[in-house]
């Protein structure tokens, strides 16, 4: 008896996603900020690694922080299907099964451990199992989809990394590890929130309680400005106890009085439009650049002292 | 099913399965290099610290004194 013949379309899913669609369900651009963070507390942290070690252990963190996207993509397939910004991504584009993206993220995850654990030492795969399990379960599961507080808390998943980093080089955590973990964790809520102001029709459509969407664009900036105050002098806090040198304490100092005054900017903005949200758009594509050049300062600094 | 395929299809779907593979002996060419070279890394750091073995210690350069 002759089948009919099928189409792409009714063709097994799996059949079409190949590497570059593995590697997207990584989230690259997510992963290449949690390695320079990670690098940097390596490199601030006290003592030294061999440098193949060292290598590992960025890679280990990478590839978590790949995995925890991947689990979350896994998990949020649905709404990314709605949202403009995701619905290309390999999952609700149907280029791969969930089936084969959960089995890619799970192997990552423990590999990434494991390794982290054999070749490093396991304070570092603790702290990076950790991260793993937060960005996933605490985040993407409990309350990404229930409190427009999500970003704060999400803001913990990315801050691990640095956390991560250091335990790889010292074998445990100090003040100085948490304070970097600080910075990130209050960094992450201006800097989302900013992005959320003017992409808030997206998150509207896709029923994700972002701060925009369930208490709106006055109370978002408000929030903003509030966690900027808190964040600034954070940033500082390393110089003032000792723990770095006055070249990371003045960039902190110069980026910060610049963070506040766009932050400011963006409480006075009034702007309901996307299109006209240029003071959003300012802070968000700034508040890149402040974390970078902050950790870039803290890894001068801390050559300097060496 | 895959049976079916139309022949533009079936070559497509052959080259993102090459393409799929040969990443993924890359993944494990590079897997190979980098358990090789933590081995060689943590044996290293045991061999520099480890005390020789009884009986096979270097002795000390005897002194005028020692010969006695």
């Amino acid at each position: 008896m002759d089948r009919p013949a099928i189409s792409f379309a009714a063709a097994p899913e799996t059949a079409f996603a190949d590497w570059r669609d593995y590697f997207a369900l990584l989230k690259p651009r997510v992963m290449t900020l949690v390695v320079f963070t990670a690098a940097c507390a390596m490199v601030a942290a006290p003592g030294s690694i061999h440098p193949f070690l060292g290598f590992t252990a960025i890679l280990c963190i990478a590839v978590a922080a790949g995995a925890a996207g991947a689990l979350n993509q896994w998990y949020e397939a649905d709404i990314d299907a709605l949202m403009k910004r995701t619905a290309n991504r390999p999952l609700p584009a149907g280029k791969m099964t969930p089936f084969d993206a959960l089995s890619f993220a799970v192997a990552l995850s423990v590999g990434s451990v494991a390794i982290m654990g054999l070749a490093v030492n396991w304070v570092a795969a603790f702290w990076l199992a950790v991260s793993i399990l937060f960005y996933v379960i605490v985040y993407t599961v409990w309350l990404k989809r229930r409190t427009p507080q999500n970003i704060v808390i999400g803001g913990a998943a990315g801050a691990f990394p640095v956390i991560v980093g250091w335990a790889a080089v010292t074998g445990d955590t100090s003040l100085l590890a948490w304070l970097l973990f600080a910075i990130i964790f209050l960094w992450t809520p201006p800097h989302f929130w900013a992005l959320a102001l003017f992409m808030e029709a997206d998150y509207s459509k896709a029923g994700v309680p972002m701060l925009p969407v369930t208490h709106g664009l006055a109370h978002t900036r408000k929030q903003i400005l509030g966690y900027s105050a808190l964040l600034v002098p954070v940033t500082i806090a390393p110089a003032i106890l000792g723990l770095t040198g006055w070249a990371y304490g003045g960039t902190a100092v110069t980026l910060g009085i610049i963070f506040m005054a766009m932050a400011i900017k963006v409480a006075r903005s009034t702007a309901t439009l996307a299109k006209d949200m240029a003071a959003e758009k300012q802070l968000f594509k700034f508040s890149l650049l402040y974390l970078a050049f902050l950790f870039g300062a803290l890894v001068a600094d801390s050559l300097l002292l060496a | 099913m895959t049976a079916n395929w139309t022949q533009t299809e079936r070559a497509a779907f052959e080259t993102r399965r090459k393409s799929r593979n040969l990443a993924l002996g890359l993944v494990l060419g590079a897997l190979v290099i980098l358990f090789f070279g933590i081995t060689v890394v943590r044996m290293a750091a045991v061999i520099a610290n480890a005390k020789p073995p009884v009986g096979t210690s270097v002795a000390a350069p005897a002194t005028a004194g020692s010969r006695q």
